[in-house]
C-alpha cells in the first residue's frame, strides 16, 4: 500500500517516500512507515546497527483533554494521570498519559498500537461529556491528533543530538524517564517527552511539534544527526521496536 | 653586526632534543609558506615550524607596512596572522601543522611599496584620514574607497562555492555545575579537585593540550636541574581524570553572559557551545606586557613568554645571541633556560639595584647583567641586530639576534569583566587587579594575582572546595524545594556562592610588574599598540586635543581596537596618558571589555541558524502544479500558478487576472490552511470573545458566523477573522495568517486575567482549509458533501455547518472574502491533501482552477475588504479603516473600547478611501505606499492598488482626509496622478453575489 492512497497522510509523507519508506496500512484510513528500503539502510547505516534512530510516529493515535472535568473523565476511562505537571505515566495498555497543565493531559498510544481501539473508553466518555447537548460539560477535546506531529528519537546519543537544537538539559540523570519539557526545538515550540516506560536501556524521546512544521523539524533533526559522531539514521516503526528490544551495544565515548 | 642565516629547516631547534613537549621529532611534515617548502614536526604549530626554520617575518604592519614577526605567540596580536587555503586571519600559532599545508602572508612580505608610509608617518597621525579628508563635502566618499583598499587585514574569498561544499558550522547547548576556563596549573587543579568532590565540571582550554605555561613550569623541571627524564608529555596529563570531569581542548571561551552563560568556540569542530553553568572558575592566566621603545616591533623582539613557549613546547631556540630585558623572575628564568642550552644571554634590568633572588639565580653563570638600564632603541634592518641602551648615563650597544622582554603581566580577565567583576589599576603595585567578583564567578591563578605555583595550587584547591560545598548545598536545597512544592514556584535559593578572591597581601603580581617600561625617543616609532601602529606621539596628540580619558583616547587613537583588544597596549597606554595628564592611572579608567574575548570566524557567528517554516498539507500539490510561493508569516503560500517556469512581470499580471476571472465567472479554490484557528470552549466562551473583540457575540446564534475585529489596549486594529458558533459553549475563531500566534497568546493572557470558565485551544495546525469560491461553488460541492444541505435557505451566507466533504469530517463556513458565493472547508490537517485531490478531481467538470494569494488580494480589493497589516498599520483605529460598523457601541467593555471612543469624540481626520484610475495607467501603476499629497503636504498613502479585470479599471485604497473628491498620488518618479475617490466596495456593492 502506498501512503498516498490513505486519506490521512503524515506531513512527512513526501520526505519519507523520497527516502524509500515502505508503508503499511494503519487503522482504517492511514498508513505508517514500517521500514525503509535496503538501499536507504545501506546508504545511511554503518555496518553495525545505528546507535541513533529517528522515526515518524505521526499516524499513531494521540488525543488531548482539557477542562475542569479532566480528572474524573480519566478515572471513568480507567486511565491514570501523573500528579505533577510535566510528568508522564505508562498505562496498562502501554499508552502514555502526559500532564501538560493542571487540567490538561495528552494521551499517546502505545508504540506497538495497531491503530484501532486506541483510547476507546476515553473517546466514548469524551463524546458523551462534550456533546453539544450537554450544557454543563466540564471537559473538552484538544485536536492533538492533527495539530501535533509525533517523532521518536532513540539512542544513547539522543540527548547529545537534542543539545544541538534545544536549550533544556535533557541528559541522563537530569531529565528522568517520564519527564516532559514544554520547550522549543530549533526555535519551534515543541513537547519533548522522555519515555517513562524505558527506565533502563536506550533512552527514547518523543518529540511533538506543530504539524505544519513537521518537515522543518524533520530536516533539522536529520541535519543535526548527520555529523559523524552522532551517526544517526531514519527508521520505520518496526525497526524502532526491534532496536528498543535489543539495542546494539556501543560504548559511549567521553569527549576529550 | 653580522647577520645570521637561519633559513635552514629546523636549524633553530634545540639540538639537545631535550625540549619540545608538544612535538614528535620522529614524524616530519612538509609544508609551504609563501610558496617555499619547509619542514616541521607533528605537534608543531605553523608559527613554531616557521620559527624553527629561521623565518622571522610573518606579516607587515597595518598602517606603516613594517615587517613583523613572532611577538606574543599567544594568539593575541596581528603579527602572526596568515592565510591558510581560503581562510584569512588565522593565528599561525593556532594553525596545527599538517602534511602539505600551504600558508600565505596577508601582505606583500619582501618588497611592499606601501612601506613608504613608514617614512611619512609624521604626516599620518592617528585618525589622520577622518580629520583631513572630509573636505570638500562628499570627498570622503571617494577617499574612503582608497583607504579601504589600503587598510584592512586579510581578504575573504569571494569565490562562489556550492552550498553543500561550504564548511558546516554548528551550535550546541551544554550544561554543567561548574565550568573552569583555562587548563593551566590553576585551572587543572581547580577542575580536578571539584570533579573529585562530585561536581559535574567542564574544563575548557584554548590550546590543543592542557598544561598552560604554569603547568609546564612545574612539571618540566628547569634544565639546570638536569632531570629532563621526568618530562611529562602534555597529552598524558588527563590520564586518571575523575568521571565528573569533561575536558574540552582547543576551545575558546569567548563570552560570559548573565547567569554564567558561556559562549565557547570550538573552531576545529566548527561548533559554538552555549554552556549554562551554576558556577564558573576563571583560570585564564595573564598576558605578558611589552616595553615601549623605538623599533620595539622589529622581528626578533618578542615577549619572554613567547620565547619560553617556543622552546618548551616546540624545542625552538629564538636566538643564539639573545638579550633579555627584564624586571622580574620570569626573565631570569628565561636566562637560565638559555644557559642550559649553552647560550649566554645578556640580561638588562631596568631596576636600579639588583633584585637579590634574581641576581643570585644567575650568579654562577658569568653572564653580562646590568641594572638601571633604559632602552633607547632596537636596531637592525628587517630583523633585530642589536639593542641600544643607556646604563648609568652612557649609551651601550649590545649586538644580538633576539630581544626578549619580561617587564610585567596584566590579568586575562576579559571573561570576568564581562560577567560583572570589577577590574582596577593598583597604583601601588603598578598592575591591574580584580577588585571584586560577581556571584558564582571565581578567579584562580595568575588572573587572580597569584604567580607562585604553590600559592596557585593551594588557592585553586580551596576555591574548588568552596564552590563544591556551595553547589552541593544548592543541590540539596533545590531537591528539598522540589519535593515540598512540586508545582509551586520555588523561592529563590538563599545560598549565594562565596567570594573567593585571594587576599591582596597574598598576591604576587606586583612583584612581576616594572612600573615604567616606556622609553620615548625623539625619532618616534616606539609602538604602544602594534596592531594599530600607534606610537607615543599619537597618544600625545590625543591628550593635546582634549581626549584625555582612556575611553576617549581609545576612540581618538584606536588604542586597543585591534586584534589584541588592548591586551598588550592598554596598560602602557594608561601609563603614558597618566604621565601626560599627571592624573592618577586608577582615576583614568579602563576601556570597556565586551565579548568576544577572542576573534571568531564569520562562519561561527552565522552558524547554523533556525528559521521555522510552516507548510500546508497541500504544499506538495502546489509545487507539483508549478506554484510560485511567497512567504506569509511563517508559512509558504502559493502566490500564483504560472504555466511556465519563469514568467515575465506582464505574464504574472495576466496569470493573476486569469485566476481572478475564473473565480468571478466559474469557480476556483485557494488553500487557506494558513489562517489561524482557535477553539474556545466553556460556559463563558461567548462572554470571553465578547470582551476580546469589538463586535457583539453573546447573542450570536449557533450555526452562524460573525466578523471578528480585534483591537489592542490603545484601540489600534490588531487582527480580524470570523467567529463561528458550533455550540452554545463552543466558538471557533479564525485569525489572519500572520496573527495566529499573537492572538492565541493574547487569549491565554486574558483568560488568566479574567478567570472566566473558558478553555482555549490553538487549532491552527489541526485543520487544513480550502476556500471554494465562485458562482458554481455550490453546484460543484454538492456532489462531494455528506450531511450538509448546501442550499441557500438551509445554509445561508455567514452560516457554519459540520459535515463531511470527500469523506473528510469538515467544518464548513459560508463566508465571502473574495465577494462570491464561497465555502471555507476546514478538515483535519492530515486529510488536507486528500481533500485537495478530491476537489481538483471533482472540479474538472466546472473547469475549476486553484488560485493563489495574489488573485485573492485582487478579488478582496474589488470588494473593498481590508488586509490587516497591509491596509492598516500600528496606529490605525477601526474608524480610520472604515471598520466602525464592526465596533459595538452598546457593549460596556471590550479591549480598546475607551481609546476608540476618545479618538472618535476628537474626530477622525484620515480615512481609508477607495479610488479609481483609468485603465490606461495600467503599465504605470502607482505603488503601494506611494504618497497621497494635498496642497504640497503629505496627506496619506496608498495601501492597496491593482488593475481589476472585472471592472476594467484600476482600483485602490488609500488613506486621505475626507474633504475631497480626488486624490493626488505622487509616483516614484515624482510625477502626480489624479485619482477619483469612489465609495466602497468597487464590486457588487449590494453583496448579492456572495449571498446567492
Amino acid at each position: 500500500m502506498t501512503a498516498f492512497l490513505s486519506r490521512r497522510r503524515s506531513a512527512l509523507t513526501p520526505r519519507l517516500c523520497d527516502l524509500g519508506a515502505t508503508f503499511a496500512p494503519f487503522g482504517e484510513d492511514s498508513s505508517l512507515v514500517e521500514s525503509f528500503s535496503a538501499k536507504t539502510r545501506e546508504a545511511r547505516q554503518s555496518p553495525s546497527a545505528p546507535p541513533l534512530l529517528l522515526c515518524d510516529l505521526s499516524p499513531l493515535a494521540r488525543i488531548g483533554v482539557k477542562g475542569q472535568g479532566t480528572e474524573s473523565l480519566l478515572r471513568a476511562s480507567a486511565l491514570v494521570a501523573p500528579k505533577a505537571t510535566n510528568e508522564s505515566v505508562v498505562q496498562k495498555d502501554g499508552s502514555l498519559c502526559v500532564r501538560l497543565a493542571e487540567g490538561e493531559v495528552l494521551l499517546l498510544s502505545a508504540l506497538a498500537s495497531k491503530g484501532v481501539r486506541d483510547f476507546v473508553p476515553l473517546h466514548k466518555n469524551l463524546e458523551s461529556a462534550s456533546s453539544a447537548s450537554n450544557k454543563r460539560r466540564q471537559v473538552f477535546p484538544v485536536a492533538y491528533q492533527d495539530s501535533l506531529c509525533w517523532l521518536a528519537l532513540a539512542g544513547d546519543q539522543a540527548s547529545d543530538l537534542l543539545a544541538t537544537l534545544c536549550a533544556v538539559d535533557l541528559r541522563d540523570g537530569i531529565f528522568a524517564p517520564g519527564a516532559l519539557a514544554q520547550t522549543s526545538l530549533a526555535r519551534l515550540s515543541a513537547l519533548v517527552l522522555r519515555d517513562p516506560a524505558r527506565r533502563k536501556g536506550v533512552p527514547l524521546f518523543h518529540l511533538l511539534a506543530d504539524s505544519a512544521s513537521a518537515l522543518y523539524l524533520w530536516d533539522c533533526l536529520l541535519d543535526a544527526m548527520s555529523v559523524p559522531e552522532l551517526d544517526g539514521s531514519v527508521c520505520g516503526r518496526q525497526d524502532l521496536l526491534r532496536f528498543l528490544a535489543t539495542p546494539p551495544s556501543r560504548k559511549r565515548q567521553r569527549p576529550l | 653586526m653580522k647577520r645570521i642565516d637561519h633559513s635552514v629547516d629546523n636549524n633553530q631547534r634545540d639540538k639537545s632534543k631535550k625540549w619540545g613537549l608538544w612535538i614528535d621529532r620522529k614524524r616530519e611534515l612538509s609544508f609551504r609558506f609563501q610558496g617555499r617548502r619547509y619542514k616541521g614536526f607533528e605537534g608543531d604549530s605553523l608559527a613554531s615550524a616557521l620559527a624553527a626554520s629561521g623565518v622571522s617575518v610573518f606579516s607587515r604592519s597595518f598602517k606603516y607596512r613594517r615587517k613583523r614577526g613572532i611577538f606574543s605567540l599567544n594568539a593575541a596580536d596581528t603579527n602572526t596572522l596568515v592565510r591558510v587555503d581560503a581562510m584569512p586571519n588565522l593565528f599561525a600559532e593556532r594553525v596545527s601543522l599538517r602534511e602539505g599545508l600551504s600558508a600565505q602572508a596577508q601582505q606583500l612580505l619582501r618588497f611592499n611599496p606601501l612601506f613608504v608610509l613608514n617614512f611619512l608617518s609624521r604626516f599620518l597621525p592617528a585618525g589622520f584620514y577622518y580629520r583631513s579628508f572630509f573636505r570638500p563635502r562628499g570627498a570622503w566618499m571617494l577617499w574612503e574607497r582608497v583607504f579601504r583598499r589600503v587598510a584592512g587585514i586579510g581578504v575573504l574569498s569571494q569565490r562562489k562555492v556550492a552550498h553543500h561544499a561550504l564548511p558546516r558550522y554548528d551550535k550546541a547547548y551544554g550544561f554543567f555545575e561548574l565550568v573552569v576556563v583555562g587548563g593551566g596549573l590553576a585551572g587543572m587543579t581547580a577542575a580536578t579537585k571539584a570533579a573529585r568532590l562530585g561536581v559535574r565540571t567542564l574544563l575548557v582550554e584554548r590550546e590543543q593540550r592542557l598544561g598552560g605555561d604554569g603547568f609546564e613550569e612545574e612539571f618540566a623541571p628547569s634544565p639546570s636541574q638536569n632531570t629532563l627524564s621526568q618530562k611529562i608529555p602534555a597529552q598524558k596529563i588527563p590520564a586518571g581524570l575523575p568521571a565528573a570531569l569533561t575536558v574540552m581542548t582547543g576551545a575558546q571561551a569567548s563570552g560570559l553572559f548573565a547567569d554564567r552563560f558561556l559562549a565557547v568556540v570550538e573552531e576545529k569542530k566548527r561548533r559554538l557551545h552555549k554552556i549554562r553553568a551554576q558556577a564558573c572558575i576563571v583560570a585564564t592566566g595573564a598576558f605578558e606586557l611589552p616595553a615601549v621603545f623605538r623599533n620595539n616591533d622589529l622581528p626578533g623582539v618578542m615577549l619572554a613568554s613567547a620565547a619560553r613557549r617556543l622552546k618548551r613546547r616546540y624545542g625552538v631556540v629564538v636566538g643564539r645571541k639573545p638579550v633579555i630585558f627584564t624586571a622580574n623572575a620570569f626573565g631570569y628564568r628565561l636566562a637560565l633556560d638559555f644557559l642550559a642550552l649553552g647560550i649566554k644571554p645578556v640580561v638588562l634590568d631596568p631596576r636600579p639595584v639588583p633584585h637579590i633572588p634574581d641576581a643570585l639565580s644567575i650568579r654562577d653563570h658569568h653572564i653580562v647583567c646590568a641594572n638601571g638600564v633604559a632602552l633607547i632603541e632596537a636596531v637592525g634592518k628587517g630583523r633585530i641586530e642589536g639593542v641600544k641602551a643607556k646604563i648609568a648615563g652612557s649609551e651601550h650597544v649590545f649586538p644580538c639576534d633576539s630581544l626578549c622582554i619580561a617587564v610585567g603581566f596584566a590579568p586575562a580577565a576579559e571573561l570576568l569583566v564581562q560577567g560583572g567583576c570589577e577590574l582596577g589599576y593598583d597604583a601601588t603595585h603598578h598592575c591591574q587587579r580584580l577588585q571584586s567578583l560577581s556571584e558564582g564567578l571565581h578567579a584562580v591563578g595568575a588572573v587572580a594575582g597569584l604567580f607562585d605555583p604553590a600559592k596557585v595550587r593551594h588557592h585553586a584547591e580551596k576555591t574548588a572546595e568552596t564552590v563544591a560545598r556551595a553547589l552541593k548545598s544548592r543541590r540539596t536545597q533545590k531537591t528539598e524545594a522540589r519535593n515540598k512544592a512540586r508545582n509551586k514556584p520555588q523561592n529563590k535559593l538563599q545560598n549565594k556562592l562565596q567570594n573567593t578572591l585571594p587576599a591582596a597581601a597574598l598576591c604576587d603580581d606586583g612583584a612581576q610588574n616594572w612600573h615604567d617600561p616606556v622609553f620615548s625617543h625623539p625619532r618616534g616609532k616606539e609602538f604602544v599598540d602594534l596592531d594599530e601602529d600607534l606610537q607615543i606621539s599619537d597618544l600625545h596628540d590625543s591628550v593635546r586635543d582634549g581626549y584625555d580619558s582612556m575611553q576617549l583616547v581609545k576612540r581618538y587613537t584606536t588604542l586597543g581596537m585591534g586584534v589584541s583588544q588592548g591586551r598588550h597596549s592598554n596598560i602602557n597606554g594608561l601609563r603614558i596618558v597618566s604621565r601626560l595628564t599627571e592624573e592618577d592611572p586608577a582615576r583614568l579608567g579602563l576601556s570597556t571589555v565586551r565579548p568576544p574575548a577572542a576573534p571568531e570566524s564569520f562562519g561561527m557567528l552565522a552558524g547554523r541558524s533556525f528559521q521555522p517554516l510552516r507548510l500546508s498539507p497541500m504544499h506538495r500539490r502546489h509545487t507539483q502544479a508549478g506554484a510560485k510561493t511567497m512567504v506569509a508569516g511563517a508559512w509558504l503560500r502559493p502566490a500564483y500558478y504560472p504555466p511556465s517556469q519563469q514568467p515575465s512581470a506582464k505574464e504574472v499580471r495576466s496569470i493573476v487576472e486569469r485566476e481572478a476571472l475564473a473565480v468571478r465567472n466559474s469557480v476556483g479554490m485557494i488553500d487557506v490552511t494558513t489562517l489561524g484557528g482557535i477553539d474556545v470552549y466553556g460556559e463563558d466562551a461567548a462572554e470571553f470573545v465578547d470582551r476580546l473583540y469589538c463586535w457583539s457575540y453573546k447573542k450570536q446564534l449557533v450555526g452562524r458566523a460573525r466578523y471578528l475585529l480585534m483591537t489592542d489596549e490603545a484601540g489600534v486594529v490588531a487582527d480580524d477573522g470570523v467567529c463561528c458558533r458550533f455550540a452554545p459553549d463552543h466558538l471557533y475563531l479564525t485569525t489572519t495568517t500572520g496573527g495566529s500566534d499573537a492572538v492565541y497568546r493574547a487569549l491565554l493572557f486574558w483568560r488568566s486575567q479574567w478567570n472566566l470558565k473558558v478553555e482555549v485551544s490553538n487549532s491552527t495546525a489541526a485543520f487544513a482549509g480550502v476556500n471554494v469560491a465562485g458562482p458554481f461553488a455550490r453546484e460543484m460541492l454538492e456532489g462531494l458533501c455528506e450531511g450538509v444541505d448546501l442550499s441557500r435557505e438551509a445554509f445561508p451566507y455567514m452560516g457554519v455547518r459540520e459535515g463531511r466533504v470527500a469523506g473528510c469530517r469538515a467544518r464548513l463556513l459560508r463566508v465571502g472574502f473574495v465577494g462570491e458565493l464561497g465555502y471555507e472547508i476546514h478538515v483535519p490537517f492530515a486529510e488536507g491533501e486528500a481533500l485537495w485531490d478530491a476537489l481538483m478531481q471533482h472540479g474538472k467538470r466546472w473547469q475549476m482552477i486553484p488560485f493563489g494569494v495574489e488573485a485573492q488580494r485582487l478579488l478582496r480589493l474589488e470588494k473593498g475588504h481590508i488586509i490587516i497589516g497591509q491596509d492598516t498599520d500600528g496606529l490605525t483605529l477601526p474608524h480610520e479603516a472604515e471598520m466602525g460598523w464592526a465596533v459595538s457601541r452598546k457593549k460596556p467593555f471590550f479591549i480598546g473600547k475607551r481609546p476608540i471612543e476618545i479618538q472618535v469624540e476628537r474626530g477622525i481626520t484620515k480615512r481609508l478611501t477607495g479610488f479609481t484610475l483609468p485603465a490606461r495607467h495600467r503599465d504605470d501603476l502607482p505603488k503601494e505606499c506611494n504618497l497621497v499629497m494635498h496642497e504640497g503636504a503629505i496627506d496619506g498613502r496608498v495601501t492597496s492598488i491593482a488593475y481589476s479585470p472585472t471592472l476594467r479599471k484600476i482600483v485602490g485604497l488609500a488613506y486621505a482626509s475626507r474633504s475631497r473628491k480626488t486624490l493626488d498620488i505622487q509616483l516614484d518618479s515624482g510625477r502626480s496622478l489624479q485619482a477619483t475617490i469612489v465609495p466602497l466596495p468597487f464590486y457588487d456593492p449590494e453583496g448579492a453575489r456572495q449571498k446567492i
